[in-house]
C-alpha cells in the first residue's frame, strides 16, 4: 500500500474534507435487518461511513451485501434498523427523492434512449434547463472519454463503455452518496483494472462518500478506505485495507484474504496469545490464537501459501510432506502438498519442486492463525 | 433473468401500490363470462324458463333432443376428428419449419419469416373464399378432407410462432457437442433436441387444438352437411330457418364449451401463458 | 421470459453448421410448410385478387376495377366499412386500454396468478359463436344482466343489449380481450425491473417513469396487440350476425362480402370485397408500426449489449 493510501485511511470521527458547499455525507447504519420469506438477507448491520469515505461491502454470493445496497438506495424497505445520512433519517424518503447516483451491475442503461439522452435523464428529473443539461452531460461524457459516442444507443456499446456510461449517468447528477453494486464483474480482467483505475481517479477528484459492493477482495483491497465484510447478512469485521489483511478476526475473513489453508484443530494448551494445537494424524503446529480462542477447543487454523516454509525432507524439524504438484504462476510455484499426516496444504515456492518430492514444512507461529469455528 | 432471482427484487406491492384493483377487475370480467355461460347452461337444463331468476323446472330432454335432432354425436366425433388431425398435421409441417427458422441465418429469412406467419394476421374472408372455391373445383368442397386442409392455413402460422423462439432459446452448443460426440443429425434430433423440445410442442399443440375448434370462418366456408364442425352446426341451428327451440341450442353450445375448456385447462396446466411470449428474433 | 434448458452463451444464436459455403440442405425442412403457405395461402389470395378484377355480367361492361367502383358506389356496401370501423377501432382501444395495466401489473407474480391469467384467458374456449348465444340470454330482455339492473334501480325498463350494435360490441370486447392481455403480457414481463429502478434513483416519480421508461418500452408490445386486436375485429361475422343486426347497424364488411359469394353468387364481387377488406387492414397496421417507431427505436432487452 503506498503512503497516499495510508494517509486517507482515517479512523472514525476524523472527517474527511469534503467538496466546498456540500453537505458531509456521513451516514449511519443501525440495526439493519431484512428479512425475504424465512431466508434472512440482513441480520442487525450497524456501520458508520464519514463524509468521503470509500467503502467496500465485501462477501460471498447471497451474504446480503447487494441488499444492504438495495436499502440505501430505498429499492428495499428493511424489516428493522434505520439509515441516518447526515443525521436525517432516510425511512420515509422515496428512492426517486433520495438523491443517490446508483450503478447497477447490469448497468440498467435505458435501450430506448442514446447516451447522451441517458446521462441526461437524472438532469431532466431535477428540472435542470435544457442548455444546461446539454452543457452538463457533454462535459462528463468527455471526462471519460465517450463524447464521441453521445448519439449511440447502449446496445452499440461495448461492455466498458457502457459500463462508463452508467457511471457517468450515476455522477452527472452531483449525488451525495454513490452506491455501486458489482459493477466490474461483467467486464474482462483487463478493462476491470483499467475501470478500477478509473474509479480511483474519481473518488479521488470528487470525494464522494462511496458503498461498494463487490465479491473480489482485490479490488475491494485497492480501492476501499476501509472495508466490511458480511457472511450470510452479519457483518463480521470492518476496518482498513490493511488491518483486515493482516488481522483477520475470523477465519471466513481470512480465507477471504489468502488464508487459503484452513484446517480444523484442537488446542492443547495456550500461553497468551500463542497456542498450540493439533490436528488428526499427530500434526502439532505452534500459533497465533485470535480472540475467542481457549484451551481445549476445537478451533480453526489458517495459514498463507507464502507463509509456510518449504525444505527438503530431513533438513530440518517439521511436517514431513510430499508434493502432488506444481503450477508455475509467473512469479512463483504454487504447490499442492500433502502431510503424511493427511493434510492438504497449498504453497508458494520459488524452487520448482517435482512430483512425489518428500518434503519438510515449517510455519513461523506469527503467520499461523487460530481462529475459534465458524 | 438470473441475476434477478439470485438477488430478491423488491416485492411488487411496494413498488407498484395497492393490488385490490387486479382482483377486482378480474372478477368482473370471470362474472361476466360466467354468467354468460351459466345462462346458457341453465337455459340447457330447463324445460320452461318464463323470465324468472331460474328456469321454471329442469330435465334433460333437450340434450337428447340435441343429439337425435342435431346429430351432436356425429358432429362431436367430426370436431375432434378434425381438430386432432389439423393440429398433427400443422405440428408436422411447422416444428422443423421453426427449426430451421431458429437455427439458421440465410438471406431472406425476415422475408421468409414473415410469409410463414402472415395466414394468421389476415382475416380468414380474404383468402378463404377463393381458397372454398377452389377447393370445390376440387372436388373437395364439403369433405371432411377439405375442412381439415382448409384449418390447417391458419394453425401452421401459429406453430411457427411459437416454435421458433422456443428452439432459439435452447443452447444450440447442446446440439455441436452431440455432434462432436459422434451422433448423427438423426440421432442430435431424437436424443437431444425432442426431449427437450416436447414439452413446448406439447403446448403449442394443445393451443392449437383450442383454437381449430373454436375458428369459425374457414370451416363454414367450407364445410358441408355432413363436415361441420360443433361451433359452425352451432351457428347453423341459431341462425337457421325455422323454429329452434333456445334450449337445445344451449345444449349444444354447452357441450361445445365443455369441449373447449376441457382441452384449454390440460393447455394451461402444463403451460403458463406468459411463457407464450410471442417475439421472435428480427 | 422463461429459459428453457442450457443458458446460451453471450450472442451465440449463429448456425449450426459451421461458416462453409451455403449448404441449403440444412434448410430443407422448411420446404414443406413453405409449400402449404404458397399453395393454399399466397395461391388463393392471389387468385381472388385476379378474380377481383374480372366482373361478372352487369358489371364485366365496367372494365378491370368495376367491382370497386360497385362497392365503393352503392352507399349500403360502402356503409359496411363505416359499420365495421365503428366496432373494431373502439373494441381495439379500449381492450388495450384496460388490458395494459393489467398486464403491467402481472408482470410480477401476485398470489393466484395462474388463476388470474387462466380466468382472462378462458373466454378464447369459448369463440365468438358461443359468446354470442350464451350472449341473447344473459343480456337479454328477461336476462339477469337486465334483472340485476331493474333490482338496483338503475334503470326502469330492460335495455336491449343483443341484436344490435351493443350486443355485438360487447362480444367483440370480451372475445378479443385475452389475446390482448397475452401479448401485452408477454411484453410486460420481459421488461428489466433494474431499469425502473435507475430511472427511480434519477429522480422519476411513477408518471414520468411511466411516460419516459415504461412505456416506450412497452411500444412494441402495444403496437403488436394493437395490430392483431384490429385484424380479429374488423374481420368480425358471426357475432354480427347472432348478436347483431346483420341487415342493419352492424352490417360487417365481412357479411358483405359473404353475400357477394353465397347469395348472389358472384365470387369477383366478393373476392373484391375481401381485397377491400384486406387493405384497410394492412394500412391500419402500418400505420400503428409508423407510429411505434416514432415512439421508440432499439430493443427491449436490457441495458446489456
Amino acid at each position: 500500500m503506498s503512503a497516499e493510501t495510508v494517509v486517507r485511511s482515517s479512523g472514525p470521527g476524523e472527517a474527511v474534507q469534503a467538496a466546498p458547499g456540500r453537505k458531509i455525507g456521513r451516514v449511519e447504519i443501525r440495526g439493519l435487518t431484512k428479512r425475504f420469506g424465512s431466508v434472512v438477507a440482513l441480520s442487525a448491520v450497524d456501520l458508520d461511513v464519514h463524509g468521503g469515505e470509500f467503502i467496500s461491502l465485501l462477501g460471498p454470493s447471497g451474504c446480503g451485501k447487494s441488499t444492504a445496497l438495495n436499502c440505501l438506495a430505498g429499492l428495499v424497505d428493511p424489516d428493522a434498523g434505520q439509515i441516518l445520512l447526515d443525521g436525517v433519517d432516510l425511512a420515509p424518503v422515496p428512492p426517486e427523492r433520495r438523491g443517490f447516483g446508483v450503478v447497477f451491475q447490469s448497468y440498467a442503461l435505458f435501450p430506448h434512449m442514446t447516451v447522451a439522452a441517458n446521462v441526461a435523464f437524472g438532469l431532466e428529473m431535477m428540472g435542470v434547463r435544457s442548455d444546461a443539461v446539454v452543457r452538463r452531460v457533454g462535459q462528463a461524457l468527455a471526462l471519460v472519454h465517450l463524447e464521441d459516442l453521445g448519439d449511440r444507443y447502449p446496445a452499440q456499446l461495448s461492455g466498458g463503455q457502457q459500463q462508463r456510461v452508467a457511471l457517468t449517468r450515476a455522477l452527472v447528477i452531483e449525488p451525495r452518496l454513490l452506491l455501486m453494486d458489482e459493477p466490474l464483474s461483467n467486464l474482462d480482467a483487463k478493462l476491470r483494472l483499467e475501470m478500477r483505475l478509473e474509479i480511483r481517479r474519481l473518488h479521488q477528484t470528487l470525494g464522494l462518500t462511496t458503498f461498494y459492493v463487490t465479491h473480489d477482495q482485490e479490488e475491494a483491497l485497492s480501492l476501499s478506505d476501509r472495508i466490511a465484510l458480511i457472511k450470510d447478512g452479519v457483518l463480521r469485521q470492518v476496518g482498513t485495507p490493511e488491518e483486515v489483511y493482516l488481522h483477520p478476526q475470523s477465519s471466513f475473513v481470512a480465507n477471504f484474504f489468502g488464508y487459503r489453508n484452513l484446517f480444523p484443530v484442537h488446542v492443547d494448551a495456550m500461553r497468551g496469545d500463542r497456542a498450540n494445537v493439533s490436528a488428526p494424524g499427530n500434526l502439532r503446529l505452534e500459533g497465533t490464537a485470535r480472540s475467542g480462542v481457549e484451551q481445549g477447543m476445537d478451533a480453526v487454523a489458517a495459514v498463507r501459501p507464502e507463509d509456510v516454509e518449504v525444505l527438503p525432507a530431513g533438513s530440518a524439524p517439521g511436517i514431513a510432506a510430499t508434493i502432488e504438484f506444481a503450477e508455475f504462476v509467473g512469479d512463483a510455484f504454487e504447490c499442492s502438498v500433502v502431510a503424511d499426516a493427511g493434510a492438504p496444504f497449498v504453497v508458494r515456492t520459488s524452487a520448482r519442486w517435482v512430483r512425489g518430492a518428500q518434503v519438510v514444512l515449517r510455519v513461523d507461529p506469527d503467520r499461523l492463525l487460530v481462529f475459534p469455528p465458524e | 433473468m438470473s441475476q434477478i432471482l439470485a438477488r430478491p427484487a423488491p416485492r411488487a406491492r411496494a413498488a407498484d401500490g395497492p393490488s385490490w384493483w387486479v382482483y377486482a377487475a378480474v372478477g368482473v370480467f370471470a362474472l361476466l363470462v360466467a354468467g354468460i355461460f351459466l345462462s346458457a347452461l341453465l337455459n340447457s337444463f330447463a324445460s320452461t324458463w318464463f323470465g324468472g331468476w331460474l328456469p321454471d323446472a329442469y330435465t334433460t330432454k333437450w340434450y337428447r333432443f340435441a343429439i337425435t335432432e342435431f346429430d351432436l354425436g356425429y358432429v362431436l366425433a367430426i370436431t375432434i376428428l378434425v381438430g386432432l388431425s389439423v393440429t398433427v398435421l400443422s405440428l408436422a409441417l411447422g416444428v422443423p419449419a421453426a427449426y430451421v427458422l431458429a437455427r439458421q441465418t440465410f438471406p431472406g429469412r425476415s422475408p421468409l419469416l414473415l410469409l410463414l406467419i402472415l395466414p394468421m394476421l389476415v382475416p380468414p374472408i380474404t383468402y378463404g373464399i377463393p381458397l372454398a372455391a377452389m377447393l370445390y373445383s376440387a372436388r373437395l368442397g364439403g369433405t371432411l378432407t377439405g375442412v381439415i386442409i382448409v384449418n390447417i392455413v391458419p394453425a401452421l402460422p401459429f406453430v411457427v410462432l411459437i416454435m421458433t423462439p422456443f428452439f432459439e432459446q435452447i443452447d444450440p452448443n447442446l446440439e455441436r457437442a452431440a455432434r462432436t460426440l459422434g451422433a448423427a443429425p438423426i440421432q442430435v434430433f431424437r436424443r437431444v433436441l425432442l426431449p427437450i423440445a416436447l414439452p413446448g410442442v406439447l403446448a403449442a399443440g394443445l393451443l392449437i387444438l383450442v383454437r381449430a375448434i373454436a375458428l369459425f370462418e374457414l370451416t363454414f366456408l367450407v364445410s358441408g352437411a355432413r363436415s361441420q364442425t360443433l361451433v359452425v352446426a352451432l351457428y347453423y341451428t341459431a341462425f337457421a330457418a325455422g323454429i329452434r327451440p333456445s334450449q337445445a341450442i344451449d345444449a349444444m353450445a354447452v357441450v361445445y364449451m365443455i369441449t373447449g375448456l376441457i382441452v384449454l385447462l390440460a393447455a394451461l396446466r402444463f403451460i403458463n401463458p406468459v411463457n407464450m411470449v410471442i417475439r421472435v428474433r428480427q | 421470459m422463461q429459459r428453457a434448458v442450457g443458458t446460451q452463451a453471450s450472442g451465440d444464436t449463429g448456425p449450426v453448421t459451421s461458416g462453409a459455403p451455403r449448404r441449403w440442405g440444412p434448410l430443407l425442412p422448411i420446404a414443406p410448410a413453405l409449400l402449404l403457405v404458397l399453395a393454399l395461402f399466397v395461391y388463393p389470395f392471389l387468385y381472388g385478387l385476379n378474380l377481383s378484377v374480372h366482373p361478372l355480367g352487369a358489371l364485366a361492361k365496367g372494365g378491370m376495377l368495376a367491382n370497386y367502383a360497385a362497392f365503393f358506389g352503392d352507399p349500403r356496401e360502402r356503409t359496411s366499412i363505416w359499420n365495421t370501423l365503428r366496432l373494431a377501432v373502439p373494441v381495439t382501444v379500449l381492450d388495450l386500454v384496460l388490458a395494459l395495466p393489467l398486464a403491467y401489473r402481472l408482470r410480477r407474480p401476485l398470489p393466484g396468478q395462474r388463476v388470474i391469467t387462466g380466468l382472462l384467458v378462458i373466454p378464447m374456449t369459448l369463440g365468438t359463436v358461443l359468446l354470442a348465444e350464451g350472449m341473447i340470454e344473459f343480456f337479454g330482455p328477461a336476462g339477469w344482466v337486465n334483472k340485476l339492473l331493474l333490482a338496483l334501480h338503475l334503470i326502469t325498463t330492460p335495455v336491449q343489449f343483443v341484436h344490435n350494435y351493443t350486443g355485438v360490441f360487447i362480444s367483440l370486447m370480451i372475445a378479443d380481450f385475452p389475446a390482448v392481455f397475452l401479448v401485452l403480457l408477454g411484453y410486460a414481463s420481459g421488461l428489466d425491473p433494474r431499469l425502473e429502478q435507475a430511472a427511480r434513483t434519477l429522480g422519476a416519480g411513477w408518471w414520468r417513469r411511466l411516460r419516459r421508461v415504461t412505456l416506450p418500452l412497452l411500444a412494441p408490445g402495444i403496437a403488436a396487440a394493437a395490430a392483431l386486436s384490429f385484424v380479429a375485429t374488423f374481420s368480425v361475422f358471426p357475432s354480427a350476425v347472432l348478436v347483431g343486426e346483420p341487415a342493419g347497424s352492424t352490417r360487417v364488411i365481412a357479411l358483405a362480402a359473404w353475400q357477394a359469394a353465397y347469395e348472389q353468387y358472384d365470387y369477383p364481387r366478393a373476392s373484391a370485397i375481401a381485397m377491400v377488406m384486406a387493405a384497410i387492414e394492412l394500412l391500419f397496421v402500418a400505420a400503428v408500426l409508423a407510429a411505434r417507431n416514432r415512439a421508440y427505436q432499439g430493443p427491449t432487452i436490457g441495458g446489456r449489449g
